[in-house]
């Protein structure tokens, strides 16, 4: 069955067409990387299928719904329960600690927080951040900040992981423990994955890629 | 309250900042609905206050003969129909009072001590040539009880009625109406002493009477049956006599009192809407300064009506505790006019010296109401302007 469906997607900014008419689909469990260069659309096209934007055209399915015909809370859920986000720019509130940072998809979701933070704790051992998780955000480098903001997408098991240039602000040699990272957490969870990126060397940790140039899928 | 929901207020509100400039709201707004309920209570209170004061020296109806004199027999049995408490006739004149080297105009009142004290619940004992000045009377003219006065009345009888009379009263007392201007002018003294002196024999002038029923002082059914009663008998008695409800003799400035209190309650609209401003402002302290994580907690799974339901939550437990904080304030204002010597009124300006708070619990309604209905204009602001960013756009913006 597939996870998403994505018919003839555009989106337009005012005159500015973004999307030019994307179809793609992708099944559960795969992982896949979507290239191009900045201001190709790859991320318009992240943020449509992660409920964060809505579409000027064209229909995103995600196991057999259709995205812009579910209500406000419907969507909500999805974004809190179905996906995890792992953002370029970390977006971790500065006035909470990791820990906070982390149970915030919990706490907002109304799910028990005692199950979620032993998960939490356990991945949190692997990703040897255990003892960083009573700071603040501020107090951490950006890869371990890139990793909280790892650990607070998988906090509740998504099926769906979405990155926006989860390297970007990353060194090579923390850019490649990121990517192994997203590899092994997704495998273990059962979670597809889609990374978006314009750094080649991370594409190239993937066999299924799709690039795009100009709004359009070219391969 | 949803768990999502208190998660969102928890965040808004996190942070002393936070915390401290919603208890300025708080007060600020409380502040501005005490406002209001103070003037509305101020108002009712001198109403109630100069009412009280009128029944108390007054009665409820006051029956004066067209012709002058006349005697309580010659109507009583056609008062009897009626439903009638307490009754009792009096004799009032105008005339000087002389003390040392000072006099004054005042309205002399002749009284039957048992049965006026019944009508209007003073605690008079006159006899013979004792007099009782009202209370701003005695004071002006530095008397004390004991002293010796001079009543001069208009015209003596017989060979000398182009001269005044003069007769020798001793101060035995003094009495309070509540109202300024009859504490005074008022002074009592002995009706069968007042009589003799007129040679009016069993004669008086003014009949006092309550009605039977008609204790609350601010009931307009109270009113209208007083009303009623006083057109009945002036028919009954075919119209040689007038029946005067109490609150008549203050009532151009009883209904002014009425008029000012509709027209400051609207003008006081200004201060809520000051402090209205104020909770935009908090509104927008917030939106400012918590918009990483309104657009953060909306991308990982808030939907737009939880989140519109926090902030009307928000902006409603400000109203709730405002109104609950002012209720309080109201209490202690209520407090202050009653036991502070410097918010005491200046009775030759307001009439009635001391005031406390009348407040019916409808105009707690009205204003709370009122300042709800400009909460949710406010709350209905907000959410426009919440609604009109895109949660990526908002992320972008708020965390580059």
């Amino acid at each position: 069955m597939n996870l998403i469906e994505i018919k003839d997607i555009k989106k337009n900014f005012g005159s500015t067409q973004v999307l030019r008419g994307i179809n793609f689909k992708f099944s559960e469990g795969e992982h896949w990387v979507l290239t191009g260069s900045s201001g190709s659309g790859k991320s318009t096209l992240l943020y449509l299928i992660g409920g964060l934007d809505t579409a000027s055209s064209g229909k995103i399915f995600v196991e057999n719904k259709d995205l812009s015909l579910l209500s406000d809370e419907v969507l909500a859920n999805y974004r809190n329960k179905f996906i995890g986000f792992v953002f370029q720019f970390h977006y971790l509130l500065p006035s909470m600690n990791c820990m906070n940072n982390i149970l915030l998809p919990a706490r907002i979701g109304g799910v028990v927080e005692g199950p979620v933070k032993d998960h939490i704790m356990c991945y949190a051992e692997r990703l040897g951040v255990e003892k960083l998780l009573t700071k603040y955000p501020y107090q951490l480098s950006g890869g371990e900040q890139q990793r909280i903001n790892l650990l607070r997408a998988i906090s509740l098991r998504p099926k769906l992981l979405l990155c926006d240039e989860p390297t970007g602000n990353l060194d090579s040699t923390n850019s490649q423990i990121v990517v192994k990272l997203l590899k092994e957490l997704s495998l273990e969870l059962g979670a597809t994955l889609l990374i978006v990126t314009h750094d080649e060397n991370v594409a190239g940790n993937f066999s299924n890629r799709i690039k795009m140039v100009d709004g359009r899928l070219v391969q | 309250m949803h768990s999502s929901t208190f998660s969102i207020l928890k965040i808004l509100l996190s942070g002393k900042n936070s915390i401290k400039f919603l208890l300025g709201i708080v007060l600020s707004f409380s502040f501005s609905i005490t406002v209001i309920l103070a003037t509305i209570g101020i108002m009712d209170g001198f109403d109630v206050a100069l009412k009280k004061g009128l029944r108390k020296a007054e009665g409820d109806l006051k029956i004066q003969y067209r012709g002058g004199f006349f005697e309580l027999e010659q109507i009583e049995d056609k008062l009897d129909l009626h439903p009638i408490s307490e009754i009792t006739g009096i004799v009032r004149s105008e005339a000087f009072l002389i003390s040392k080297d000072r006099s004054k105009g005042i309205v002399l009142r002749g009284v039957e001590p048992d049965s006026f004290n019944e009508v209007t619940k003073f605690k008079l004992e006159l006899v013979e040539n004792d007099i009782v000045l009202g209370h701003e009377l005695l004071a002006e003219l530095g008397l004390s009880i004991g002293d010796e006065v001079v009543i001069v009345f208009a015209s003596g009888r017989g060979d000398h009625e182009q001269l005044p009379t003069l007769h020798r009263f001793k101060v035995v007392g003094d009495v309070s109406h509540g109202i300024y201007e009859k504490d005074l002018r008022y002074a009592y003294v002995n009706l069968t002493y007042i009589q003799k002196l007129f040679g009016l024999e069993n004669q008086i002038n003014q009949i006092l009477l309550n009605v039977e029923g008609a204790q609350k002082i601010d009931s307009p059914a109270v009113f209208e049956k007083i009303t009623t009663l006083g057109e009945t008998i002036e028919d009954q008695l075919n119209g040689l006599y007038r029946a005067i409800p109490f609150w008549i003799e203050y009532g151009g400035l009883i209904e002014a009192v009425k008029v000012e209190k509709v027209s400051i309650t609207i003008v006081l609209q200004i201060v809520v809407v000051v402090s209205i401003f104020n909770v935009l402002a908090f509104v927008m302290f917030l939106g400012e300064t918590r918009s990483k994580e309104i657009f953060l907690v909306e991308a990982l799974g808030i939907s737009k009506k939880v989140m519109n339901r926090a902030w009307v939550l928000l902006l409603c437990g400000i109203w709730g505790l405002s109104c609950f904080v002012s209720f309080f304030l109201v209490e202690i204002t209520d407090y202050g006019l009653q036991n502070l010597s410097m918010l005491e009124l200046p009775g030759d300006v307001y009439t009635v010296s001391k005031l406390a708070l009348f407040l019916e619990p409808k105009y707690y309604g009205i204003v709370f109401l009122i300042s709800l209905v400009w909460v949710l204009v406010i709350s209905a602001v907000t959410l426009y302007r919440m609604s009109r960013k895109e949660i990526i756009q908002g992320l972008r913006q708020e965390f580059s």
